[in-house]
């Protein structure tokens, strides 16, 4: 039965992947090709000169969610750790990442962004508002996951005499990796949905203007919708969605497939 | 004439929030080379037992007198999924390795060594790269056996390691463990709820009730003893008069 589900998972994957990677690139290359509808934005010039632009605003974004995921996940494992050592660390803890969570990343942005305007880093208000909307998905999943891992499990590690360190490299940290997948494509999902706002700063900015937006795929996106571009628009959504998608089947597909093994029966 | 390896001495335990007692007062002794069963109804603290033993729990009161280099199994072989059966067998060994210093630690082919020899005599060879999802419950019983008998442990413990076999893999992994005592000479001390499964393996049966030792049986059958018949059955009936009382 298992193998079965697995195998229907894997033709999924063979057959529906390439199919959806396939449609997605070649309409996009068609609306790529379609020099007129990037002329109020785009730099003129070649079809090659604007495919490069698109990608240049991708790499920017994946750039910022990557970085963003990266700190996410340094701040996420040590907190879901601490909060998780004892009954009473999770009674005082818990309630406190419950509060958090529920206050949106976006209500820190007005008064964070000063500080970031006032040393011109910009990049790091909208690394620092992905990384606020990606952080708590990894915390309460991690949490989650550490909380069934099972008592004789970590009673093998005591046994055996396994040292601090050791035991979270060894014992913990593969313990939650099904959660830390989970987690993460929820937090990247939730990095995806504030792309717009991270990177059309200007918004949040006392007196800000449309050149402190950074490049990049939701800024793109906004813009050609401001300018009444809808080719454009669908095109960079196109962009934006073949991106995901690419992410999806390869990496995050792969990881959950590999962590079905790490799971407890 | 007795040689004690583990001793319990007055020790009871009662837990953080201080309700009930887990243990009260428990006496009894393990001898070197032993083969002892703790028996008794669930919630009995025959598992709290085995912990304080094996380092899991500390006594609240009394004196606990233990080896240093103990191993325990716990019901279903605790494996790590993600390991297979060689990376699981070796777990415990090479986590002792690791406390080790200087000359005292072993090399890589005496850990291969060392593991491989417990995977054959638990009959696992054939299964070395297969991991736990793959295994039936009695295999993964088997290398969680191995894995402790790998770090050549002075006391075996087992909590409940047959509880969730069938009553073939049971009786075959009842003729394995008395193999591995007899040739290994090892002390065991094994937690089990069920009479007749005390009864085939222990030379001595604690009989746990009510967070006491109630009775200590001593059985001097000959193995396989389920081939003992009467006589067998005569040391079932009077621990089970004793456990029902």
């Amino acid at each position: 039965m298992r193998h079965h589900h697995r195998r229907s998972e894997q033709l999924y994957t063979l057959i529906w992947g390439p199919i959806t990677f396939l449609v997605i690139f070649f309409v996009g290359l068609r609306l790529i090709s379609n020099v007129s509808i990037f002329s109020n934005i785009l730099p003129t010039g070649s079809h090659t000169g604007y495919f490069y632009f698109l990608l240049h605003a991708l790499v920017l974004t994946l750039g910022r969610l990557f970085i963003a995921y990266c700190l996410a996940v340094m701040v996420a494992i040590p907190l879901a750790l601490f909060s998780t050592k004892s009954h009473k660390m999770e009674s005082i803890f818990l309630p406190v990442f419950d509060i958090l969570e529920s206050v949106p990343a976006l209500a820190f942005f007005p008064i964070l962004i000063i500080f970031f305007v006032r040393s011109n880093f910009l990049n790091g208000a909208a690394i620092l508002i992905i990384f606020l909307s990606m952080l708590w998905n990894l915390v309460f999943t991690l949490v989650g996951g550490l909380k069934i891992i099972p008592p004789d499990i970590k009673g093998v590690a005591h046994v055996f005499g396994l040292e601090r360190l050791d035991y979270l490299r060894k014992v913990i940290l593969p313990a939650i990796f099904p959660q830390f997948v989970t987690g993460s494509i929820l937090a990247v999902a939730q990095g995806w949905n504030i792309i717009i706002v991270a990177e059309v700063l200007h918004t949040y900015i006392p007196g800000g203007t449309s050149a402190q937006d950074l490049l990049g795929i939701g800024s793109v996106l906004v813009r050609a919708a401001a300018s009444g571009n809808n080719d454009l628009f669908v095109l960079t959504l196109f962009v934006m969605i073949l991106a995901i998608v690419f992410l999806n089947f390869f990496v995050w597909q792969k990881l959950l497939r590999s962590a079905e093994r790490y799971r407890f029966e | 004439m007795s040689n004690p390896i583990i001793e319990f001495k007055n020790v009871s335990k009662i837990y953080a929030d201080g309700k009930d007692a887990a243990l009260s007062d428990i006496n009894f002794t393990v001898d070197q080379g032993e083969f002892a069963c703790l028996i008794g109804p669930s919630g009995g603290g025959k598992t709290t037992i085995l912990k304080i033993i094996a380092g899991l729990e500390k006594a609240t009161t009394g004196e606990v007198k233990k080896p240093a280099i103990i191993a325990m199994t716990f019901q279903g072989g605790a494996l790590f999924p993600w390991l297979n059966v060689y990376e699981n067998a070796s777990f415990g060994l090479n986590a002792r390795n690791r406390l080790l210093n200087g000359e005292e630690k072993y090399s890589e082919h005496k850990i291969k060594t060392e593991t491989l020899n417990y995977v054959k005599m638990m009959g696992l060879e054939d299964f070395i790269n297969k991991y736990p999802a793959e295994l039936s419950g009695g295999q993964r019983q088997r290398v969680g056996i191995a894995r402790a008998l790998a770090v050549d442990p002075q006391v075996l413990l087992l909590d409940e390691p047959f509880s969730a076999l069938d009553a073939k893999t049971t009786a075959e992994l009842h003729d394995d463990l008395i193999k591995i005592w007899r040739t290994t000479e090892k002390t065991i001390v094994i937690v089990s709820h069920l009479i007749e499964e005390a009864v085939s393996l222990a030379e001595r049966v604690i009989l746990i009730k009510d967070r006491k030792v109630a009775n200590i049986f001593k059985i001097e059958l000959p193995y396989p003893r389920r081939e003992q018949g009467l006589t067998y059955h005569q040391d079932v009936m009077k621990i089970r008069r004793e456990f029902f009382k």
